[in-house]
């Protein structure tokens, strides 16, 4: 007889919460649902306000595409070789659907032209503009560089990679945006909010 | 908000203000998505044969069985009162597992042992008595034995996201009773 010196098994399974993203992975690519639904519930509360940014504020859109990139991720897992953490990797299967998503709309993509801003923004009203419906007004193409730039923290390089265009494009494109975003939210000279 | 360039090749002279800056980090970055996406995704990829039918689909069901192994664990803990008088049917159970028996299936060996561990731990009950330290060592020894067989049944079924389940409970369970007991000597004895 002996005296345990140890309550923990030598194998220790570990709860979804304490499972790393390969643990989940792992048990996904097995077909394991709730191995699917913790990593699904550990990676969507911030994938979902970054794809809603992206398609401009539309709700259902966005559910579209979230939908559409985790069926696509998870489709894609013997191919993923974890050169980038999952949530990056997630983040730009995301990205590139809300790009076809705009191109099937047969809507404008500027990303790619860089010295063709079109756009205007609109009138600044007396009354200040949320930020986010400021962003969402943006044209796809300024609002996508923004976003990827301004609040999800990506370089100019990270940004010129992940689009497939020029770096200065990258830099063109965020210099567009925040222009139009600041005649946006500044309120008119001569408004009460500016008196 | 300011304007400083106008030379859309170079952000550097475009940086945000402090002010703007704030504003942009103010943005929330996590949102709990609509409560039934999470459903259709796992319908669709279900019927794209990317995932096959759970034992447990929802986290309600998942903590319903956590909730049960623990209420298990908890009862069959208060039950073995009296651990030393376990010595005597612990070595019974032993015997029956290691018995010459080798005709015996392995299905049965488990079964004739399961029924001697339940019978043992409702004699203990019926024993009665047992102050408050007798209670803990008799949950310890009790907790022990539980996590030892889900262990091994994890080791034999490593998929089944139900005996994971259970284990993980357990082992939350045994960790408590690791705090509790650093400070006083363990009770539990292991063959």
């Amino acid at each position: 007889m002996a005296e345990v010196t140890s309550l923990r098994g030598v194998n220790s399974i570990p709860t979804p919460e304490q499972s790393t993203d390969r643990d989940l992975v792992r048990l996904v690519q097995h077909g394991d649902e709730a191995g699917f639904r913790s990593l699904y519930r550990r990676h969507t509360p911030a994938l979902y306000p970054f794809v809603l940014r992206l398609v401009g504020g539309d709700e259902p859109a966005a559910e579209d595409v979230v939908q559409d990139t985790w069926v696509r991720a998870v489709r894609g897992l013997p191919s993923f070789r974890w050169d980038a953490a999952f949530r990056t990797w997630l983040h730009g299967i995301a990205l590139n659907r809300v790009r076809e998503m705009v191109r099937k709309q047969g809507r404008r993509d500027e990303i790619g032209l860089p010295d063709a801003p079109t756009w205007t923004p609109p009138a600044p009203t007396a009354v200040r503009v949320d930020l986010e419906r400021a962003i969402a007004s943006l044209p796809d193409g300024y609002r996508t560089v923004l976003i990827l730039h301004d609040v999800e923290g990506f370089s100019h390089p990270e940004i010129s990679s992940r689009l497939g265009v020029a770096v200065g494009t990258s830099r063109s494109q965020l210099f567009h945006a925040r222009k139009a975003l600041r005649a946006m939210l500044e309120p008119p000279q001569g408004s009460p909010e500016t008196t | 908000m300011n304007d400083p360039t106008n030379d859309p090749a170079n952000d550097a002279g475009d940086s945000l203000s402090p002010a703007e800056q704030a504003r942009l980090d103010e943005l929330p970055r996590r949102r709990t998505p609509p409560a039934d996406l999470e459903d259709r995704i796992v319908s669709d990829l279900k019927a794209q044969g990317l995932l096959e039918k759970s034992r447990w689909t929802r986290p309600a069901n998942a903590w319903l069985i956590a909730a049960a192994a623990a209420a298990v664990a908890l009862f069959t803990g208060g039950m073995v009162v009296g651990q030393r008088v376990t010595v005597r049917d612990t070595s019974a159970v032993l015997a029956a597992v290691m018995g010459p028996d080798a005709r015996a299936s392995r299905a049965a060996r488990v079964q004739e042992t399961g029924s001697a561990y339940v019978r043992a731990v409702a004699a203990l009950s019926q024993s009665g008595g047992g102050t408050q330290s007798v209670d803990s060592d008799g949950l310890e020894a009790a907790t022990v034995a539980l996590h030892a067989a889900a262990l091994e049944l994890a080791r034999a079924a490593p998929d089944d996201a139900t005996i994971a389940l259970v284990l993980a409970v357990l082992q939350e369970r045994l960790a408590r009773v690791e705090r509790e007991g650093a400070t006083r000597p363990r009770a539990t004895i292991w063959f």
